[in-house]
C-alpha cells in the first residue's frame, strides 16, 4: 500500500502524518503508533472482535463498529474514532463501563474493550431509532453475539448492556 | 503418586537467592478516575472487581500492552524476536535456509542451538518443557512446533514479512532426509490407583495404607497391588456381576486465552540483571528457570539477578503456566544488546501454546444385580506430546477423579501419560479431570439405560457420602454431591424429559435432556502460600501476594479477606510478587527438617484458578489476623487503659471501622495505625502457609507473648527502619512427605448439569436450548464471582463439547495455520445465555469452607450434552467433541 498523508481524529483527539503507509493496520497504528493500548489484538483475521472500536464518517454521523485488526488507515483516514479510552469524559466513566464494573461482566478484562465499544455503536443506534424492549435481547445478541470472550460464558456482559439500554432515556420504546 | 510429588517438590525447591519481582503500577490512573465509593463494599465484600477500573478503561495492565520504553530505566529501543518453529516430525532438520528470503526480511541477529552449545546453556526446571530449547540442525525434531531459532529484528515490517514467509510460505526451513516416526513411550511415574474394600467395609488396600504403587514393577508392595489389580479383574470376570465395558475419547484443545502470549526481555549486563515482563501464572518458576539456564558454571553469561513484572493475563486456564515463552525471551535476551520482544499472533500462538491432552480411557464397570457398583477398571492414555511438562501430575488428577463421585469397594486406575512427537500438552482448566468426566459420566448413563433405570437413580445409588473415602481411601468426598443428585432428579427439566421430548422434537429436530454429577480436586494437595499485610499510618491496609489473577478474582478476593480481622477490606493489592517474600528466607525441600524454621516443603506454587480462595486467601487471613492479635488489640487496650487490661480477641469487634468492645469508645483503624508506631508494635505482617489436608501450625512468640497459628513462617515490621523481624516457630505441626498426599491432602468440591439439546435430523447439529448448572463452592466469598466462574465454565465446557479439536499430527496448529476462523469456541448464541437456571447449593453446616471450583464448574458439561444427544437421538458418541458429523454417521434422523 502506498504512503498517505493521514488526518483522523481519536478521542476527540487530531492525529497527522504528513505520510505514513496506507496498508497499516488500525489496531497496529492504535497500539504501536500512538500507544492507545486499550484496543486489544486477538485473531488478527476480523473474528473475535476484540479489536473493534467506533467509527464515524463525520461529526454527528451514526457510529459504526470497526474491526481494527483488518482495517486499514486508508479505510478511516479522515474519520473520526473512538477507542476504550475515549469513553470516559471529564472524570466519568460511561454508563457502560460503570455497568460492566457494577455485573462483574469480564473477568481477565481481554475482551471488554471490544464489547464496550461494539455496545457504545448499539447505544448510538438505539438512540437514532429506538426498539421495543421485547427487540433488546436480539439487538444486544446482533449488537454483540459474534465477540468471543473466553472467561465469562457472556452472561453479564448482555445482562450489563440490556441495563443500560433500559435505563437510558429514549432507546427503548 | 509419591515419585509424582516428589519430583514436584524438587522442582520446587530451587533456590530463590538473587531474585526480583516487582508490579505495574496502577495507581496513577485509578487515582484520577475512582468511580464513586470506589471498588470497596461493605467489609468482605466488593462492589466491583478491585483490578476492573483498569480493564474498563483500557488502560496498560497486559504483556502486550508493553514496550520496553514504558518501563523504568529500560533502553527505549528493541529488537524484535521471531522464534522459528518446525512443522514436522518426519524429516530431520536441516537448519535454516535465510538466503530464501528476501534481503530485506533477513534478520540482523540469529540464534541457533549452535549458541546454546557452545555457552553450555543449562536446563530449565523439570516443569517446563526440558532441553533442546533449539533444535540443533541434523536432528529429528522431538515434536511438533519445536523451536528451531531465534531471529532478531530492529524493524517490525521486516518481523512481520518474515514471520509470514516462515509461518505461511514455508520457507526458510531446510527440510532433512525422511526420518520414521517416533514410537510412543510413556512420561514417568504412572498413575496407578489400586483400592480394595472388603465386604465388611474394611479398606484393605488404598493409596492411603501402601501408598504410591506400579502394580507392574517389582518390589513388595507392587505385587501385593499387582495380587489386588487381579482381584479386581477377576471380580469383574467372574459372571456375577452386569459388566459394561466402553472406551472414551477426548480431543487436543487449545486454552485459547484471548491475549495471545505476549513479553519482554532485556539482559542488563551492568547490573547482570535480566529484566522480564510476561503475563505469567507461574512467576516464581519463571524466574527460578530463568536462572537455571544460566547456572552451568562453564556459562560465560553471568546473571547475578532476574527481576520480573507480572503482567496481568489476558486469560490463562493453565496455559500461561510454565510457558516456555519465558526460556526463549530469556534466551534471547542474553544473546542481544537490546530489549527483546516477543509477541504472538494468534496463529504463532497455536503453534507453540500449551495444549490439553487428548485421552483415550477405558472404563470397565461391574454391577450387582441391584444396581450397587463393584468395581472399576480405567486404564486411560493421555497425550503429553513431546515434553513432560505437568503431564504426570494431570494423569494423576485423572487417575483419583476416574471413578467419578460413586462407590466403589474395587478399583483398579492406571493412567499412562504418554510421551509423543504432538505438540506440547500442560496445565488445563479441569487438569485431567475434564476428561476423566466425561468418560465416567457418559458411563453412568450408558449402564443405566441397559438396566433400564433412571440414569439419575443410578447415580443416586451410589454416591458417596460427604467424608466418604474416595478412590485413594482419604476420607474426602465433597458435601454437596446429594443435594446436587437429589436437586437434579427432582427439577422439571429432568422430570418431564420425556414428555418434553414428544412435546418438542419436531420433524426438523429431536429434543433430548442428558444430566451429569462430578467432583474434582482443588488446589495442588501440597500448597504453598504467601501473602503480605500492611497498615500504612493512615489506616489503610494493603496486601502482597505471589499469586497471579487472571480473571478469577484471585486480587479481589485477597483484598478483601482482610476484613475480618482489619474490620476493613484492603486499599490496595500487589500481585504476582515474589522478591518481599525473600525477607521469610526460606529453604523449600523434599526432606524434612524438624528443626529448622526456615524449612517449608514448597517455597512457592505457580497460581491455579483452584486455589485461590480455598488456599491462598488464608495466608492473607492470617497475616491480617497476626496484625490484630500481636499488634492491634494491645494498641486498643492500652487506648481504653487499666480496665480493658484483660479484654482478649472474644472480647473485640470491627464495627464500622472501628474496633470496638463492650462500653469502650470504639476507636477508628487510622487512630490504631498511629498507635502502632508510637508503640513500637508490628504494623505488617508477612506470612507462609502451607497445606496439605491441614495446615502446618506451630507457636509464635511477639512481644512476648506466644500464639498458635496455622502458619509456617513469620515475619512482622514495625519501626521507622522497615526491617523485617523473623519470628522463629516454635513446636511445629509439619508433614513427613509419607503424610502429605497419601493421606489426606487433596480436596474435592461438587458440581452437576443438566442440559437439554435439539439435534437436527439432517444436518446433525446439535443446539443447546436450556441447562441447569449446579455447584457446591461452600461459603462463597463474593457471589458474582463464583457465578462468573460458573458462567465461564458453562460456556467453554459448550465448545469443548460441541467444536473444539485439533488434531495431534502434522494438520495440527503446529503448522502454523490454525486460527479461530477454524479452531470454533462458544459464542454467546452457543449457550442457550437466557435459559441455563444456576443452583447454588448452599455451605454444608459441618463443613462451610469455601472450596475451589474454576476447574469443576466446566466439567460437567461434556457428559451432560452427550447423554442429551443420546437422549434426543438413540445414539451414543463417545469422543469429543460431538460434531455434526459423528452424529450424521451413527444416526439417520
Amino acid at each position: 500500500m502506498a504512503q498517505i498523508p493521514l488526518s483522523l481524529t481519536i478521542n476527540d483527539e487530531r492525529f497527522e502524518r504528513d505520510s505514513i503507509d496506507g496498508g497499516m493496520w488500525l489496531n497496529d497504528f492504535l497500539r504501536e503508533e500512538v500507544n492507545l493500548t486499550g484496543t486489544k489484538f486477538c485473531c488478527g483475521i476480523a473474528v473475535c472482535r476484540v479489536c473493534t472500536v467506533a467509527v464515524a464518517r463525520v461529526p454527528g454521523a451514526h457510529l459504526e463498529p470497526v474491526r481494527s485488526c483488518t482495517t486499514d488507515l486508508h479505510e478511516v483516514n479522515g474519520k473520526i474514532i473512538t477507542t476504550v479510552e475515549g469513553l470516559a469524559k471529564r472524570g466519568q466513566l460511561h454508563p457502560l463501563q460503570q455497568a460492566f464494573l457494577e455485573n462483574f461482566s469480564f473477568q481477565c478484562g481481554y475482551s471488554a474493550p471490544g464489547f464496550l465499544m461494539a455496545a457504545y455503536c448499539l447505544l448510538d443506534r438505539l438512540e437514532r431509532s429506538p426498539i421495543p424492549e421485547v427487540a433488546l435481547d436480539a439487538a444486544i445478541q446482533e449488537a454483540v453475539g459474534k465477540h468471543i470472550c473466553r472467561c465469562t460464558g457472556y452472561v453479564r456482559y448482555h445482562r450489563a448492556i440490556r441495563q443500560v439500554a433500559l435505563e437510558t432515556p429514549g432507546l427503548v420504546t | 503418586m509419591w515419585q509424582t510429588r516428589r519430583e514436584f517438590l524438587k522442582g520446587a525447591a530451587a533456590g530463590t537467592a538473587g531474585l526480583l519481582i516487582s508490579s505495574l503500577d496502577l495507581g496513577a490512573f485509578a487515582a484520577t478516575m475512582n468511580p464513586a465509593g470506589g471498588w470497596s463494599g461493605s467489609p468482605g465484600q466488593a462492589r466491583y472487581r478491585i483490578d476492573g477500573l483498569a480493564k474498563v478503561t483500557g488502560q496498560k495492565i497486559y504483556a502486550r500492552d508493553f514496550h520496553p520504553i514504558d518501563l523504568p530505566a529500560w533502553p527505549a529501543d528493541y529488537h524484535h524476536a521471531l522464534v522459528v518453529r518446525t512443522t514436522f516430525v518426519d524429516h530431520v532438520y536441516n537448519g535454516l535456509a535465510l538466503d530464501e528470503l528476501p534481503k530485506a526480511l533477513r534478520p540482523v541477529k540469529v540464534i541457533t542451538a549452535d549458541d546454546l552449545t557452545q555457552d553450555r546453556i543449562g536446563i530449565a526446571e523439570e516443569d517446563y518443557p526440558a532441553g533442546d530449547y533449539l533444535l540443533p540442525s541434523g536432528k529429528q525434531p522431538d515434536y511438533l512446533g519445536q523451536a528451531v531459532a531465534i531471529l532478531l529484528y530492529d524493524d517490525a515490517s521486516a518481523y512481520e514479512g518474515a514471520k509470514a514467509q516462515f509461518l505461511f510460505n514455508g520457507k526458510g526451513i531446510v527440510k532433512g532426509s525422511p526420518a520414521p516416526r517416533r514410537n510412543p513411550s510413556y512420561f514417568t511415574p504412572e498413575t496407578s490407583i489400586v483400592h480394595v474394600v472388603d465386604h465388611q467395609g474394611d479398606e484393605k488396600f488404598s493409596q492411603t495404607i501402601a501408598g504410591p504403587v506400579h502394580p507392574v514393577e517389582a518390589g513388595d508392595v507392587n505385587t501385593e497391588a499387582l495380587g489386588y489389580v487381579t482381584m479386581v479383574n477377576s471380580t469383574l470376570e467372574s459372571g456375577e456381576l452386569d459388566v459394561y465395558k466402553h472406551t472414551y475419547k477426548t480431543a487436543v484443545v487449545d486454552p485459547m486465552f484471548m491475549e495471545p502470549e505476549s513479553g519482554l526481555a532485556w539482559f542488563d549486563r551492568e547490573a547482570k540483571t535480566l529484566r522480564l515482563l510476561i503475563g505469567t501464572q507461574s512467576p516464581g518458576y519463571d524466574i527460578n528457570s530463568s536462572l537455571a539456564l544460566f547456572a552451568p558454571k562453564e556459562c560465560p553469561i553471568q546473571i547475578d539477578d532476574v527481576h520480573l513484572y507480572a503482567a496481568y493475563p489476558g486469560g490463562g486456564f493453565g496455559g500461561r503456566d510454565t510457558s516456555i515463552l519465558c526460556l526463549h525471551l530469556v534466551l534471547a535476551a542474553a544473546y542481544s544488546d537490546k530489549p527483546i520482544r516477543i509477541s504472538h499472533d494468534r496463529f504463532q500462538q497455536f503453534q507453540s501454546g500449551i495444549k490439553r491432552h487428548s485421552s483415550k480411557i477405558e472404563l470397565t464397570v461391574g454391577v450387582t444385580r441391584d444396581d450397587h457398583f463393584v468395581a472399576i477398571r480405567d486404564h486411560s492414555i493421555l497425550n503429553g506430546g513431546g515434553r513432560r511438562n505437568v503431564s504426570t501430575y494431570v494423569a494423576d488428577v485423572n487417575g483419583v477423579t476416574g471413578p467419578g463421585p460413586y462407590r466403589f469397594p474395587l478399583a483398579d486406575i492406571w493412567v499412562r501419560p504418554q510421551h509423543t512427537d504432538s505438540q506440547v500438552a500442560g496445565s488445563m482448566r479441569g487438569f485431567g479431570a475434564y476428561q476423566s468426566t466425561f468418560a465416567i459420566e457418559s458411563m453412568m448413563d450408558e449402564i443405566a439405560l441397559a438396566r433400564g433405570v433412571d440414569p439419575l437413580d443410578l447415580r443416586k445409588t451410589n454416591l458417596l457420602l460427604p467424608h466418604e473415602t474416595v478412590v485413594t481411601g482419604a476420607p474426602k468426598a465433597p458435601p454437596g454431591l446429594h443435594e446436587i443428585c437429589d436437586g437434579a432428579r427432582a427439577h422439571p427439566l429432568w422430570t418431564a424429559r420425556d414428555g418434553d421430548q414428544q412435546r418438542l422434537s419436531d420433524g426438523d429436530e429431536a429434543y433430548g435432556v442428558g444430566a451429569s454429577i462430578c467432583m474434582k480436586n482443588y488446589g495442588s494437595g501440597a500448597d504453598a502460600v504467601m501473602a503480605k499485610v500492611r497498615i500504612d499510618g493512615e489506616g489503610q491496609v494493603y496486601v502482597t501476594t505471589n499469586a497471579v489473577d487472571m480473571g478469577q478474582g484471585m486480587a479481589t478476593v485477597q483484598a478483601l479477606a482482610t476484613a475480618k480481622s482489619l474490620g476493613r477490606n484492603a486499599d490496595g493489592i500487589e500481585t504476582g510478587q515474589t522478591i518481599p517474600f525473600r525477607e521469610l528466607k526460606l529453604f523449600g525441600t523434599f526432606s524434612q527438617q524438624p528443626y529448622n524454621p526456615r524449612w517449608t516443603p514448597i517455597v512457592w506454587n505457580s497460581t491455579k484458578a483452584t486455589a485461590g480462595v480455598a488456599r491462598w486467601v488464608h495466608a492473607t487471613e492470617q497475616a491480617a489476623r497476626v496484625l490484630l492479635e500481636t499488634a492491634l488489640l494491645p494498641a486498643a487496650r492500652s487506648i481504653w487503659g487499666a480496665a480493658a487490661e484483660h479484654l482478649d480477641m472474644d472480647d473485640v469487634v470491627w464495627s464500622e471501622g472501628r474496633l470496638a468492645s463492650g462500653s469502650f469508645d470504639p476507636i477508628p483503624l487510622p487512630i490504631l495505625a498511629k498507635e502502632l508506631r508510637r508503640q513500637n508494635l508490628a504494623y505488617s505482617a508477612m506470612v507462609h502457609a502451607f497445606y496439605s489436608g491441614r495446615w502446618i501450625e506451630a507457636d509464635y512468640t511477639v512481644d512476648g507473648i506466644t500464639h498458635r497459628w496455622p502458619i509456617d513462617a513469620l515475619a512482622v515490621q514495625r519501626g521507622e527502619s522497615g526491617a523485617y523481624e523473623l519470628i522463629d516457630r516454635k513446636d511445629p505441626k509439619l508433614f513427613t512427605v509419607e503424610s502429605m498426599w497419601e493421606k489426606d491432602g487433596q480436596s474435592f468440591a461438587a458440581a452437576g448439569a443438566i442440559t437439554a439439546v435439539k439435534v437436527h435430523r439432517k444436518t446433525g447439529e446439535i443446539r443447546l436450548v436450556q441447562g441447569v448448572h449446579f455447584l457446591a463452592p461452600g461459603t462463597m466469598l463474593q457471589q458474582d464471582l463464583v457465578e462468573g466462574q460458573m458462567d465461564g465454565g458453562w460456556a467453554m465446557g459448550v465448545g469443548h463439547t460441541l467444536f473444539e479439536e485439533l488434531p495431534s499430527d502434522a494438520e495440527g496448529a503446529a503448522n502454523g495455520s490454525w486460527n479461530l476462523n477454524r479452531y470454533h469456541v462458544a459464542l454467546a448464541g452457543d449457550c442457550a445465555l437466557h435459559n441455563v437456571e444456576k443452583v447454588i447449593i448452599p455451605p454444608d453446616a459441618e463443613d462451610p469452607s469455601p472450596r475451589g471450583i474454576a476447574e469443576l464448574v466446566m466439567n460437567p458439561l461434556a457428559p451432560a450434552i452427550a447423554n442429551a444427544v443420546a437422549h434426543a437421538t438413540g445414539r451414543r458418541i463417545r469422543s469429543l467433541p460431538i460434531t455434526p458429523e459423528k452424529v450424521r454417521a451413527v444416526w439417520k434422523g
